[in-house]
């Protein structure tokens, strides 16, 4: 529409004396919102019905776009839940000072055994250390060559938790705060495999969030061509619609809709799609379970993930619908 | 519906001047004819008035408002309160004419009862009740016509306004259409229809409006 910017904007007065003028301006009505809304929602479900192929192809390219991170979710969800259930004890190591006395270790020995979070404390002093060494490592000539004993008097921390992925953090900051006694030389927490199971995990997670980004960006931005296309070819309507008196809301509503037709459609069948999956693999999985004897249960999408899915899909939906359209249908003007 | 033009002017951005300090009043109930050679004007000013295109100069007061006040949200609202009816009738063949008939009423939020009573009535009034369930394909030009004149009039527009309504039709049928378009001004509608066809509006006797390269040459008569 060919309009001065200047003539655009009227003043609240004068939209006020339209309706003073024009009485036939609709008022609102909730009666009559729901009905068109409701009426629109089943049209624009018919009106994907009436071009099955087109539709189907659109539904399934956001089903299969939602599917794998909902996939890698589901993925990352039960390798999680496996990985907390493998714990070990776990136990600090800390190395004195080489110089430190045998008293000032006892007594350290005492305090640390007194402290809430730890279950006991095993003190192993310079010679039994030695003994254990020469026990162990075959060096005993090396060893009893060496004018004194050089290892340092060593207590093996033990803490009332055990070490899983869950308490990981906790114990390391127990191990910190033990490393900060003056008498500790060094502490060491046994746990470097469950620490680098940690990273693995944390990655996967981010990984799963980026993709899940990325293919949440697609499918905005295959509801919105899919849009466009339709807006194009319904332009002969658009214009009649506006020529009669039609508001842009009221144009835009049935494109909306279908927008929220396809995410929610879509999000369906990529719950379904993962449902499918985890009921194919859960056979094998199981078997493997069995193997090492685990109380551990294969998990699915769960009926919140799904109305989650769905929400978002229905969301994503309706947002590229609703760029699309705004787009587009400023595009398409009476002459 | 009361219209009137005050020095209206219209210069389309490439510098052509459509419309030049046109004059006229229309009553309220009153029918007239609008005039003139091809590229007269006679479209740019029915697009003034549905607020398609939007003046350069002057004023248009449509029942003492000036248009020129209405922000592009009321454009929606003023455009239900005026019927039009094209040379190119303009109808959607993805549905019925019963459907076509009712998509003002739709628009504006008729409840479903009302649409369908009024599309009948307006239907009935151009004689084509019943082809309600036909495509607009499956209509002669003439009964195409007509199903635009009830689109037009469906939802009791104070205004009706035609642009070459009789374009393609011959005389017998113009003179139908014309006659239609008589009987909406006689239940108190203001009809304004353009037309090039000047002896059929000599035959009409209404007032005569006449424009030639933008400007209102003469307002009157019977052409």
């Amino acid at each position: 529409m060919a309009q001065k910017p200047n003539q655009r904007g009227a003043t609240r007065e004068s939209i006020k004396a339209t309706k003073h003028h024009w009485p036939t301006r609709t008022s609102f009505s909730p009666s009559k919102y729901f009905r068109q809304h409701q009426s629109t929602l089943t049209e624009s479900f018919m009106r994907l019905v009436n071009y099955p192929l087109a539709s189907v192809m659109t539904v399934m390219v956001i089903a299969i776009a939602l599917s794998l991170p909902g996939g890698l979710y589901v993925l990352l969800k039960n390798v999680q839940s496996v990985t907390s259930q493998w714990e070990q004890q776990s136990v600090i190591t800390l190395y004195l000072f080489p110089n430190l006395e045998d008293t000032q270790a006892l007594a350290l020995s005492h305090r640390l055994s007194a402290q809430e979070d730890i279950a006991s404390v095993e003190y192993i002093s310079k010679e039994e250390g030695l003994r254990y060494f020469e026990r162990s490592s075959g060096y005993e000539q090396i060893l009893s060559a060496l004018p004194e004993n050089p290892l340092p008097i060593v207590l093996r921390v033990i803490p009332k938790q055990a070490v899983d992925i869950t308490t990981l953090s906790s114990l390391q900051a127990l191990r910190d705060q033990l490393a900060a006694q003056k008498e500790v030389d060094y502490a060491e927490l046994d746990a470097q495999w469950l620490q680098r199971l940690a990273n693995i995990l944390s990655f996967g997670q981010r990984f799963v969030y980026a993709l899940s980004v990325l293919l949440v960006v697609a499918v905005l931005l295959i509801v919105g061509n899919t849009i466009r296309m339709a807006v194009e070819s319904r332009r002969d309507e658009v214009l009649v619609m506006k020529l009669v008196g039609a508001t842009d809301a009221y144009i835009r509503r049935p494109f909306l809709y279908m927008g929220f037709w396809f995410g929610v459609l879509g999000g369906f069948f990529a719950s379904l799609c993962i449902l499918l999956l985890s009921w194919w693999v859960s056979a094998p999985a199981e078997r493997l379970i069995d193997l090492y004897q685990s109380g551990f249960q294969l998990q699915s999408f769960n009926a919140d993930e799904i109305v989650l899915c769905l929400t978002i899909s229905a969301f994503v939906g309706v947002f590229g619908a609703w760029i699309a359209v705004n787009r587009h249908i400023a595009t398409i003007e009476l002459q | 519906m009361e219209i009137e033009f005050q020095r209206v002017g219209k210069k389309y951005e490439s510098g052509q001047e459509a419309l030049s300090q046109v004059n006229f009043h229309l009553q309220q109930g009153e029918m007239a004819f609008l005039t003139g050679h091809s590229g007269a004007g006679k479209s740019t000013l029915m697009k003034l008035m549905m607020m398609i295109e939007r003046q350069t100069s002057g004023q248009i007061l449509v029942d003492g408002v000036d248009l020129r006040t209405l922000s592009r949200r009321a454009i929606p609202h003023h455009r239900r309160r005026v019927g039009v009816v094209f040379q190119n009738h303009q109808l959607l063949l993805d549905r019925s004419v019963f459907h076509n008939v009712a998509l003002p009423l739709q628009v504006s939020g008729a409840d479903p009862q009302q649409i369908a009573k009024r599309v009948r009535a307006a239907l009935d009034k151009v004689g084509l009740l019943d082809k309600e369930k036909y495509n607009p394909m499956a209509l002669s030009g003439g009964e195409q016509q007509r199903v635009g004149i009830a689109r037009a009039v469906v939802n009791k527009p104070q205004l009706l306004l035609a642009d070459e309504p009789t374009g393609n039709l011959d005389p017998k049928l113009s003179a139908e259409i014309m006659n239609l378009f008589q009987e909406f001004n006689r239940v108190g509608v203001t009809v304004l229809v353009a037309s090039h066809d000047l002896a059929l509006v000599a035959r009409m006797r209404h007032r005569v409006l006449t424009l030639n390269q933008g400007r209102m040459v003469n307002d009157g008569g019977f052409g």
